[in-house]
């Protein structure tokens, strides 16, 4: 790609990176992804986002398409992660005299990634700097998705740079998004790039969107993937939809997500389920070796806890239970409640190591964990909706 | 009882509102707050807040 112009004065200079097929660990991305960078030039130019390192090859030879890279006065850093920041040590090496631009959040993040003096200027919410003929308006806009972040909006314009929102994992012939091939390939990417990124902090994600409401948009230049200069307010309308899911009412709900090699786990979810239910839960039980992982990350989203039901298996949760776990990576579980119980054979070690897990990532612990030695009895079973019954009534405690 | 602030991500602690969804009572001083306590916002530890 070249360096094409976005606006009068306006240009993306960023990386393609089309051989990507994993992100950031565990994110898929099938269509490769782009690190979005982008000149504005007014009297004074600025630079908003660097690329990650080992592509600034391609930003400094876009960028001296349009200019020198030492007439680059200051460096907009709307977020500090690594696929935007990994370059700007180096640039700072080859551009001694620029400033840096961020949030105060953001200075000491990038203070421990670029281990250089540099000058910078912390900005706050609404602050602007004028680099004469072009104004850019800062819009604090933390966890989106780290603490850090805040959105450039680049008046006389009426371009937003939101970053990494609004972005996507597609590197597509064409940067901008009314000249995509398969603009319903870009789409999947933009929903795929939401629901792996943006799904834990959906409440933030309104926050901005209302701070934004107001504001004239005419093209959306995110981080990652197209430019959205056609119908932008149609992918904040996306955002909004899907953040504003699940809606939330009065009804207590818990998800029990269970195994169970012999029935014993399996029969003491059972009677949880049913000490639940008596006090007026709607409660959904899993069986994690029966239901896929969506539905049961939708129906913990959903729910205002969740009780994991693990056997033992060589001193250790199985792996299905340590599954959900991990997939937890994609809500905020914090001040969820929880529990744990499982049937164990002869040393139950699994049913700590689930509630020590469940405790250290945020979930408030609400009943000790509960064991039954193999198969359980009827007096065991009454304890199980006891265990269950005292679990609802915690949820409206304080 | 002072207030105190994360310093990774701007969350005030208020002894006079506590932190409710976790347990914290209303009327919890910052000093009094368990040592395994975390910002509700960012997840950082004590350490990481400053008094204001």
């Amino acid at each position: 790609m070249e360096a094409p112009r976005v606006k009068e004065g306006v240009w993306w200079v960023g990386a393609e990176d089309k051989d990507l097929r994993i992100f950031d660990i565990v994110i898929p991305t099938a269509y490769g992804t782009t690190y979005n960078s982008y000149l504005i030039k007014g009297e004074k130019i600025a630079l908003v986002e660097g690329v990650k390192k080992g592509f600034q090859e391609q930003l400094f030879s876009h960028i001296k398409r349009v200019c020198n890279l030492e007439d680059i006065r200051y460096l907009i850093i709307n977020h500090t992660e690594p696929d935007h920041s990994g370059c700007i040590a180096e640039l700072i090496d080859l551009v001694p005299n620029i400033t840096l631009v961020y949030s105060k959040t953001a200075k000491t993040f990038v203070e421990n990634i670029i281990h250089r003096e540099a000058d910078s200027i912390v900005v706050e919410d609404d602050e602007e700097l004028d680099l004469g003929g072009k104004t850019l308006k800062f819009i604090s806009a933390p966890f989106l998705h780290w603490p850090d972040t805040m959105f450039t909006y680049l008046v006389e314009d009426e371009i937003l740079f939101p970053c990494d929102c609004f972005g996507a994992h597609y590197c597509g012939e064409n940067i901008f998004n009314d000249q995509l091939k398969s603009p319903q390939s870009a789409f999947g990417s933009f929903k795929h790039y939401y629901d792996h990124i943006f799904r834990p902090f959906k409440s933030y994600v309104l926050r901005a969107l209302e701070k934004i409401e107001h504001l004239k948009i005419d093209i959306i230049a995110p981080s990652h993937g197209p430019i959205l200069r056609t119908d932008p307010k149609s992918y904040l309308e996306w955002y909004k939809r899907w953040s504003e899911f699940p809606t939330s009412d009065d009804k207590k709900r818990i998800t029990i997500v269970y195994v169970s090699a012999y029935g014993n786990t399996q029969r003491m979810a059972k009677h949880i389920a049913n000490g639940l239910k008596q006090k007026g839960v709607e409660v959904s039980l899993l069986d994690a070796t029966q239901i896929d992982m969506d539905t049961i990350i939708n129906k913990i989203e959903a729910s205002d806890g969740i009780i994991f039901g693990t056997p033992t298996l060589n001193a250790k949760a199985p792996k299905p239970i340590l599954d959900v776990v991990s997939n937890l990576v994609l809500l905020n579980i914090r001040g969820k409640s929880a529990a744990v119980f499982g049937s164990y054979g002869w040393s139950g070690e699994a049913v700590g190591m689930v509630e020590e897990i469940s405790k250290s990532i945020g979930f408030r612990i609400r009943e000790p964990g509960l064991k039954v030695k193999l198969v359980p009895t009827a007096q065991d079973d009454k304890i199980c909706e006891e265990f269950g019954s005292k679990f609802a009534e915690s949820l409206t405690a304080k | 009882m002072d207030k105190w602030q994360c310093q990774v991500c701007g969350y005030i602690y208020d002894p006079h509102k506590g932190d409710p969804e976790n347990g914290i009572e209303v009327g919890t001083s910052f000093e009094r707050l368990p040592d395994e306590w975390v910002c509700p916002e960012c997840g950082a530890a004590k350490d990481q807040f400053e008094k204001i």
